[in-house]
């Protein structure tokens, strides 16, 4: 019975073969996968796509009288549908594993970049209130900024009063560099504090002489070790002066 | 005037008349019977019931004999 076949049902094929029924009008059904073995009362048969359609026919009088219905078979162009649509969602699923792969390996490297960042310019406390900051490598405008933006934290954290910039690790300092060095100084200066950058080399003093780089306005030092004397007898003498200051 | 009292010639023109139709309609059945049976689409007629009264050769071709289609008309 058409009327009732259970399998036409999902597709809206069965309410199509209704309306075709009750209006008497030809009517074209959704494409489906038949299985007749499923129909009541038939063993035989084998599923395959088919798309239908469904025209009815009337007497004289306009009633219906029967209805012919058509099927056409669709089983080669549903089945490269089908499998076109298998392989663009197994190519989808595969550019999502690997995108999400890859973003993960983004997330890795920005985090090791930092932890790189971060290690390149550790800032240690050498006395009360005098801090050092040994660079190694070459000191281009990123990590000029980590340096400053490391510094600018550790003197406000620490309490700082005067700074070491140890240059002994980097190979070159040219009039970038040295203008990167001047800004973290400049910057430095503004929350109070006095930098020396100690350990640069006598190859390094000419290279700077010859960029004409004007240094005269930093303190200079040659060793860490020098550099720290200089401190200690700064920060002594601003003691002696904020207790003669105190008692006078 | 009946039926009874047409002349015999006006009976045979009656008579040849409908037989030329049922001609027409033998000829018919036989241009229906050839297009339905001969073409590869499957082709199921259900009545106003909805019941399964004819298949062509192309709906058996699926697999499915008529007999466990249709039913007896």
């Amino acid at each position: 019975m058409i009327l009732d076949d259970l399998q036409l049902e999902p597709s809206g094929s069965l309410a199509g073969v209704r309306r075709a029924y009750a209006t008497g009008e030809a009517t074209r059904l959704p494409a489906i996968r038949y299985d007749p073995r499923h129909t009541e009362g038939v063993s035989a048969g084998s599923a395959g796509w088919v798309a239908s359609s469904i025209y009815p026919v009337k007497d004289e009088e306009g009633r219906l009288v029967e209805a012919v219905v058509m099927h056409y078979e669709i089983g080669e162009l549903a089945r490269s549908e089908e499998e076109l649509r298998a392989q663009n969602e197994a190519l989808e699923a595969a550019v999502a594993e690997r995108t999400a792969e890859l973003s993960e390996h983004i997330r890795l490297l920005h985090a090791q970049q930092q932890a790189i960042r971060e290690l390149s310019t550790p800032v240690i406390r050498l006395w009360e209130g005098i801090l050092a900051l040994p660079l190694i490598g070459v000191i281009d405008a990123d990590r000029a900024a980590q340096i400053m933006e490391n510094l600018l934290a550790a003197i406000v954290e620490q309490r700082a009063s005067q700074v070491l910039l140890d240059v002994t690790g980097v190979p070159v300092i040219d009039t970038a560099a040295a203008s990167h060095l001047f800004e973290t100084v400049g910057a430095a200066r503004l929350l109070g504090v006095h930098c020396i950058v100690v350990g640069i080399s006598p190859k390094m003093a000419q290279t700077l002489v010859a960029l004409d780089v004007d240094f005269t306005r930093v303190t200079t030092a040659p060793s860490l070790q020098e550099g720290l004397r200089l401190a200690l007898a700064r920060r002594a003498a601003g003691s002696a002066g904020s207790r003669a200051q105190a008692q006078g | 005037m009946g039926a009874d009292d047409k002349s015999h010639e006006e009976l045979v023109r009656e008579v040849e008349a409908l037989r030329r139709q049922v001609d027409a309609l033998k000829v018919a059945a036989r241009r229906y019977q050839a297009m339905v049976g001969n073409t590869a689409l499957s082709v199921q007629v259900c009545d106003a019931a909805g019941r399964v009264v004819e298949v062509n050769q192309g709906f058996e071709s699926c697999g499915s004999s008529a007999s466990t289609w249709c039913v007896a008309t």
